[in-house]
């Protein structure tokens, strides 16, 4: 697996794909988040979100980085074929930490906040919660799932609204209006519990999403 | 080494590139696959490399190492090909320095130009195929598929082709290659199936190849 997630990550470097979320991510953070004096809480909800969005594309870019014929060689030598989806999204979410770490502490740097170790754990777990779902949909917004990139940009919005906005659809839309809601947790005693709930939630988003991914990408390649 | 019972392949809601092809391949087998373009042939190959799952039917007997060579090799990486076969090499089990010396071995016996160190999109078709054949012999494979290797090669590494095959299958390892129906197969092979619109069938006529 290490050798397959060194791989791919060389991959995605060599191919550039990965400027573009990145900016869309930092212009979102800077656009969200910069000279905020609200609850801090509150603003790493705005910081997990943007995540999300680059944490899609992020995935898609890892994934279609690989020639789909070099991917076939990839499968070859993988030999278990599903190591090669694992890998893919091993890579996106190694990638989403470093970008992870800039949201928790831009908004510390850029604005006026009270900062507590429970808000900043509150934080770090909804980015991590955000990067899972998002590298999920990724997952099923890139080759071989989704071959064609209109295709796939569409799809890839479209989920992101719904994950986003639906009322109540676990994990991230209940996350984040408890973290913006009427009480700001940082005001009262956190319960950071719910919130490792939303991020095991996220995980189980993101295997299912794997487990689809790689039955689809066996019938398609 | 591979068997397929029953295999059928269809994509989507297309018509079936594969139709109920039971085929078995064994260790030290060398086996041509012939047939025109579209037959079904690439399909055939993927599926006995496990890279797709067939439709219907199954594939057992699965070989613990298989080297996969394809008909196109992507110039698109802008990865140079010492960096890729050790990647390929590492992901196959080897060490860094392990796999950066057999990629060394096999490129400078396949005479790759302009050399190792260029981005493997400014390599000819031909010298990208040659990378092909590399990570594909990276760690010697239990089953090595090959997809019309011999295209978009010079003479010389034709050659070298047909000798690192032929050591392949001497060390034991099973041997699976395709070729047009017109051309003479380049190196004898001991199975020979033929193939059109997606059935396969055993040729019992065994063309003599040259080399």
């Amino acid at each position: 697996m290490r050798a397959l997630v060194r791989y791919t990550l060389a991959n995605l470097f060599v191919s550039q794909r990965f400027v573009p979320p990145t900016f869309l991510y930092l212009v979102l953070l800077a656009v969200l988040t910069s000279s905020d004096s609200g609850p801090l809480v509150t603003v790493y909800a705005a910081a997990a979100g943007s995540l999300l969005a680059a944490s899609v594309w992020i995935t898609v870019a890892v994934a279609n980085a690989e020639d789909p014929v070099s991917r076939w060689v990839l499968l070859a030598n993988a030999r278990r074929t599903s190591d090669v989806v694992t890998a893919t999204a091993l890579s996106a979410l190694l990638y989403q930490v470093a970008l992870g770490v800039i949201g928790l502490l831009y908004p510390l740097y850029s604005g006026h906040h009270t900062v507590t170790a429970s808000a900043l754990g509150i934080g770090a777990v909804a980015e991590l919660t955000c990067a899972l779902v998002g590298t999920g949909i990724g997952l099923l917004c890139s080759r071989p799932v989704i071959v064609r990139t209109g295709v796939s940009t569409l799809a890839g919005i479209a989920l992101v609204l719904a994950v986003l906005l639906v009322k109540g659809l676990p994990p991230v839309s209940p996350m984040l209006s408890r973290m913006t809601g009427a009480s700001p947790v940082d005001t009262a005693v956190p319960d950071v519990l719910p919130f490792v709930g939303f991020a095991i939630l996220g995980a189980a988003a993101l295997y299912g999403c794997g487990v689809l991914a790689h039955r689809l990408g066996r019938r398609r390649d | 080494m591979v068997t397929l019972a029953g295999v059928g392949k269809q994509y989507g809601r297309g018509r079936a590139v594969l139709v109920d092809v039971d085929l078995a391949v064994r260790a030290g087998d060398v086996v041509a696959v012939v047939g025109g373009n579209g037959s079904g042939k690439s399909t055939l190959l993927r599926i006995m490399a496990g890279i797709t799952a067939p439709t219907t039917g199954t594939r057992t007997d699965v070989p613990r190492s298989i080297g996969y060579v394809p008909e196109r090799f992507p110039a698109s990486t802008r990865m140079s090909a010492h960096s890729y076969l050790r990647h390929m090499g590492r992901i196959r089990g080897l060490s860094t320095r392990i796999a950066g010396e057999r990629a060394d071995e096999l490129l400078e016996r396949l005479k790759l130009e302009p050399g190792p160190d260029f981005a493997i999109r400014d390599l000819s078709k031909g010298n990208a195929q040659k990378v092909a054949v590399a990570q594909s012999l990276i760690t010697r494979p239990e089953l090595l598929i090959l997809d019309e290797p011999w295209s978009g090669l010079d003479s010389s590494a034709h050659g070298t082709l047909s000798e690192l095959i032929a050591e392949t299958a001497l060390a034991g390892s099973a041997v699976v290659f395709t070729d047009h129906r017109e051309s003479v197969s380049r190196v004898e092979a001991s199975k020979r199936y033929e193939i059109e619109d997606g059935r396969v069938r055993r040729s019992l006529q065994r063309r003599q190849g040259h080399r």
